[in-house]
């Protein structure tokens, strides 16, 4: 970004392209394919991941340096290349150590709460965003006040003609001391 | 010495309570004479914990094995240099470090406290000697670091090996440092609250303390990421373990104080907000501090465990308590009377950053707390870790990533959305470019893409700031570009700075999207002059060597490395096992570039030399190290004081304050 002239493009335009991108890109998130190929043993290491080992606090056996996490990938391995599916090796271990053996509780039942709240918190916080929003914009007298005070540009008065001369050169006349406000 | 430490802590218990009542009953009685005793008590009280610091050190070189503290971390064969490890290793000695540290803060705070925090400082007094007074009282009864057992043992114990280690040199102290340090503001606010203050006069304060404690708890964090990556031995540096989790839930809410705290400076608004963040942020650091300390949930990196932390609980609770109580009383003073002029705007963004912060904040906690919900309602113990913060935690912070790639460019006030889009624009194209770019070269899983284009996009965003500011300079006072640049950067050091900040993000992000999706590792059992293959590299077993040392046995291997046939050079990972603590401490070979990482652990060795190779492959995390080092520069930059300006800068919002008065 070195050009010197910035060649005006219709906003509007420039705004749909950008959707446009957000949006296949997104789309592409969606649909495309997880992973490529799962080999063996990159199952056996997600499944590592995936199990927490019994007797050390809180690391998967893929962390884990004791005795019981290596037998525990042996046995993940050997189950796994005995036909096993994924669902099936972790039933294996919890019913032998409990719940508490899988890194993250699974998408169901009670504990579908888990994964449930994050996202209902998120909404209900973008929900009280708007209102708080829209409360703190209803106060059009002090709106204009506001806007007619001006704003108290830059504390350097030195820097001030560059800072016209930046506004100028982004062709963004409202923008006021949006350029060298002071506490960034 | 034992005498000494205790009775200097005794001393510095009788000195917080005459600061605090001092200043307390000076100010309420109108004696300035008492205030200024008082403050002249916390000036005093850095010296006295620095006494008892300074017996404790002196216990452990002289080895008074009669000190408890001394006996249960450290012993004969102990380095001198670990003392300083020592002097923390445990609960006791670090409960004393935080007293001493958070009494050097507080002297520095009231002594170096602005014209416009003055008329508060005594009541800010008062919450900073409660605060101290907690943790030396604590000591005292619970936690005596001087307590001496009745026979002194003929050696020590020796310190937790884990600790042996130079991040260990940095980390903890550093860690602590960050949480105590959020007391800082947090006294700042409530003695303004207490005073009777709008809040507008003291955001310039809590800004400058808010910037710093910002920084120090950013630098724990990465000093504790970098002392797992090379300790731990998994080839990781985050497992969203509880105690790290304790130690990012206050930083989550001290960011987005150090943002809205520059909406109030500049517009006078969010007064209760900032309040909140603060007191919500000195919250999550006692309880960060209670985590370390025996806490509920098991962790790999609490050291001391002990039934203490209910007492910090019980402080944490009545001090939250308190706080809102306060901020409930002066609620009507708080309200500001200006508004939000327009959904789109640099303050609506810097909103929006801040709700963000706190949803990551409450996924953090829904995540600790779960377990807890789960076992008391349906009797199960479950383990809520690494899969589910990836999941839900990892989108939030893209999108923060987004936010910081469009913020900046929004102005103040009012935007439109054509000066949004023209200012995106370049950004866009750039974010476009990578992307395609990205999916030529062969990735693809569209996640890491985003996240690299969402890099790219912040990046060009700061890179067009910077050269549209260069060239105009340039051009009107005839510099060079260099000399312009950094004239550019000097001219507004709060707001370059804090770009350099956003640039250390940037790196951070891209470090840890290359790191979490493209990492590869293998396990190999190799006997001496085999080889073994792993993506790009190579590695040669080439020897075994176990020293046997005094506490200590040092078994490691040497290996040969080649990249796509090239050698270069050795490595030699290993472990350390300490016979005392059955306990063995992995130390990775790690050879680092700018594209990635070769790590490889070595455990297991055979009668023949024959060993357990784990070798990985993690792409960019070098860049996570490096980030830190910007991160801090960009901080001093932004905080670097400014000479002649500094004055006019806090005028400005009391000049608005007087501006709202005559509309009204």
């Amino acid at each position: 970004m070195v050009g010197i002239s910035v060649p005006r493009l219709d906003a509007s335009r420039s705004g749909s392209f950008f959707l446009v991108f957000l949006a296949a890109l997104l789309a592409w998130s969606a649909c495309a394919p997880v992973a490529p190929e799962m080999t063996l043993e990159r199952r056996a290491q997600a499944l590592d991941k995936s199990l927490i080992c019994p007797i050390c606090p809180g690391e998967t056996i893929d962390q884990s340096q004791v005795a019981l996490a290596k037998q525990m990938q042996v046995a993940v391995r050997d189950m796994l290349a005995e036909g096993s599916n994924e669902r099936e090796i972790q039933d294996f271990f919890v019913e032998r150590y409990g719940e508490s053996v899988l890194a993250a509780p699974r998408k169901e039942g009670f504990s579908l709460m888990v994964w449930v709240v994050p996202p209902l918190g998120m909404a209900g916080g973008l929900v009280a965003l708007y209102f708080v929003v829209r409360a703190m914009s209803r106060r059009p007298e002090q709106r204009r006040a506001a806007v007619t005070e001006g704003d108290a540009a830059s504390d350097d008065p030195g820097l001030a003609p560059y800072l016209e001369m930046v506004d100028r050169e982004m062709g963004d006349a409202t923008s006021g001391a949006g350029g060298g406000s002071p506490d960034g | 010495m034992a005498e000494v430490g205790t009775g200097a802590l005794l001393l510095a218990v009788a000195l917080a309570v005459y600061a605090a009542v001092g200043s307390g009953l000076g100010q309420w009685r109108g004696v300035p004479e008492l205030v200024a005793s008082g403050r002249n008590a916390t000036y005093a009280l850095p010296v006295v914990l620095g006494v008892s610091t300074g017996a404790l050190v002196a216990a452990f070189v002289t080895h008074d094995f009669s000190i408890r503290y001394v006996a249960a971390h450290s012993n004969l064969a102990l380095d001198p240099w670990l003392t300083w490890v020592a002097l923390y290793a445990g609960n006791d000695g670090s409960l004393l470090f935080l007293a001493f540290v958070f009494s050097i803060l507080s002297a520095v705070a009231v002594w170096k406290a602005p014209a416009g925090v003055r008329a508060a400082l005594p009541h800010t007094t008062v919450v900073l000697m409660l605060i101290l007074l907690f943790y030396v009282a604590v000591m005292l009864t619970m936690a005596n670091p001087f307590f001496q057992t009745a026979v002194a043992p003929l050696d020590g114990q020796g310190i937790n090996p884990l600790l042996t280690h130079p991040g260990m040199f940095l980390h903890p102290p550093v860690q602590m440092a960050g949480l105590i340090g959020v007391g800082v503001p947090f006294a700042f606010a409530m003695g303004h609250l207490l005073a009777g203050g709008t809040g507008d006069q003291w955001v310039a304060v809590a800004r400058t303390w808010g910037l710093a404690v910002w920084a120090v708890l950013t630098g724990g964090l990465l000093l504790g990421a970098w002392w797992a990556y090379t300790i731990l031995g998994w080839g990781g540096y985050w497992g969203w373990d509880p105690v790290e989790n304790g130690g990012l839930l206050p930083w989550l809410p001290m960011t987005a104080f150090i943002h809205s705290v520059m909406v109030q400076r500049r517009r006078g608004i969010f007064r209760m907000w900032n309040v909140a963040l603060i007191i919500l942020a000195w919250g999550f650091a006692m309880y960060g501090m209670f985590m370390n300390r025996g806490g509920p949930i098991p962790s790999v990196h609490s050291f001391g465990q002990s039934t203490m932390g209910w007492t910090f609980l019980l402080f944490l609770g009545a001090t939250l308590l308190g706080a809102f109580a306060v901020f409930y009383w002066r609620y009507p003073r708080l309200r500001s009377d200006r508004s939000l002029d327009s959904p789109l705007s640099r303050e609506a963004a810097f909103l929006l950053n801040n709700l963000f912060f706190l949803l990551i904040a409450f996924v953090v906690l829904w995540g600790v707390v779960y377990p807890l919900v789960s076992q008391t309602f349906q009797g199960v113990t479950v383990t809520v870790g690494r899969p589910y913060y990836d999941t839900i935690a990892g989108p939030i912070f893209l999108a923060l990533v987004v936010l910081m790639g469009v913020g900046p460019l929004l102005p103040w006030r009012q935007a439109s959305w054509r000066i949004l889009a023209r200012a995106l624009r370049m950004p866009m194209g750039t974010a476009l470019a990578t992307a395609v770019l990205l999916v030529v070269v062969g990735l693809r899983s569209p996640l890491p893409v985003l996240a690299f284009a969402v890099c790219a996009m912040v990046t060009a965003g700061i890179v067009r700031e910077w050269a549209k500011g260069t060239r105009v300079r340039r051009r009107r006072g005839n510099e060079s570009y260099p000399v312009a640049f950094l004239r550019l950067l000097a001219s507004n050091r709060p707001r370059y700075g804090g770009y350099i900040v956003h640039l250390a993000i940037v790196m951070l992000a891209f470090s840890a999207t290359g790191s979490s999706f493209y990492s590869v590792q293998r396990d190999f059992s190799l006997g001496v002059g085999e080889r073994a293959t792993l993506g790009p590299y190579e590695v040669e077993y080439l020897s075994t060597t176990a020293v046997p040392r005094p506490d200590r046995l040092e078994r490691s291997a040497e290996v040969q490395v080649y990249r796509n046939g090239v050698p270069k050079g050795t490595l030699n990972p290993g472990y350390v096992y300490y016979p005392s603590f059955d306990m063995s401490a992995s130390r990775a070979g790690i050879r680092s570039t700018p594209v990635e990482d070769l790590y490889i652990i070595a455990s297991e060795f055979g009668e023949d030399g024959r060993a357990i190779f784990r070798i990985y492959v993690n792409p960019l995390v070098g860049w996570m190290w490096l980030s830190g080092l910007v991160m801090l520069l960009g901080t001093v930059v932004a905080l670097w004081p400014e000479r002649s300006r500094a004055s006019r800068r806090v005028e400005r919002p009391r000049s608005e304050e007087r501006g709202v008065a005559t509309r009204a």
